[in-house]
């Protein structure tokens, strides 16, 4: 029931992020128009509503990784992060229907680790900070 | 949660009452703690056993197979499974990792190492791995 929970946690955090996103590209598109009208189809919206949630579902089945805790963390992280990559560049080579050019591959690339290095700056730095919290508790007590 | 204790030296009888929403594991350990007699585990040194206070116990770590218990200055091998100690063991306990139980009173600081992993450093120099998802559990334990 536990790993029910976050898997259904980890695609709504999907669903956040991936709603987010989706807003930015959508309002960058119509960079010259006028904003507060800009409009999406419903069938687009569902394909990355789904889409969303199936990407947070499987960042929940790649983070099992960081579940071995005889493995270093630059391993776990050298390890997910392949995984991560593998799976988002077949995402974008099913949105491109399979086309493949050396400049979308690289701009996909280029994405991925854009997106990586902000999530793991962001949890690095929230790891930090919960370390430092504890040890002054500790010198509390 | 509100906590009420009644003290009378004359009670014949001494218990406790939860009121409570729903069992959780937190209570289920205290309800263990408090009916247990037991508050010592017994460790082996050249095959003399000794029984050592949990308040003494700094560490609880499986090497090579073998479950081994630390105090401040001493180590004495527990014949049994790591799983076995840790049921009768305080709420002062916490799993640092699979293979590690340690007693958070006895915490000095935390540091995070070169690879990125987190270690406990204990007041008596003792240096143990604390697995990041269970950092949440110490948390709780401290309060915070």
């Amino acid at each position: 029931m536990k790993h029910i929970v976050r898997l259904i946690n980890s695609g709504l955090i999907g669903i956040g992020i991936g709603m987010t996103w989706l807003g930015f590209d959508v309002l960058q598109s119509q960079f010259s128009k006028n904003r507060l009208e800009t409009t999406i189809s419903v069938k687009y919206f569902l394909f990355w509503l789904v889409a969303a949630f199936l990407i947070g579902i499987f960042f929940y089945f790649a983070s099992l990784v960081f579940d071995h805790d005889n493995w270093s963390l630059k391993k776990q992280i050298f390890i997910n992060f392949f995984i991560c990559l593998g799976a988002w560049l077949s995402f974008c080579l099913f949105l491109n229907k399979f086309n493949y050019s050396g400049s979308a591959l690289l701009e996909a690339i280029i994405d991925f680790i854009i997106m990586y290095a902000l999530a793991y700056g962001i949890y690095f730095y929230h790891l930090w900070h919960e370390i430092r919290q504890i040890n002054k508790k500790l010198k509390e007590i | 949660m509100e906590i009420k204790f009644n003290i009378d030296k004359d009670l014949q009888k001494e218990k406790a009452e939860f009121w409570l929403k729903k069992m959780t594991g937190k209570i289920r350990k205290i309800t263990q703690e408090l009916q247990s007699d037991s508050q010592v585990l017994w460790g082996y040194r050249k095959e003399t056993a000794y029984a050592i206070e949990f308040s003494k116990i700094y560490l609880i770590q499986v090497e090579n197979e073998k479950t081994i218990i630390y105090t401040q200055d001493k180590t004495y091998l527990f014949k049994g499974r790591l799983y076995q100690a840790r049921i009768n063991l305080s709420t002062d306990f916490i799993e640092a990792s699979r293979s590690a139980i340690l007693n958070y009173r006895f915490i000095d600081h935390l540091e995070i190492i070169s690879n990125g992993n987190i270690d406990v450093l204990m007041k008596n120099g003792l240096r143990v791995q604390i697995a990041r998802r269970k950092i949440k559990k110490l948390k709780e334990r401290l309060g915070l």
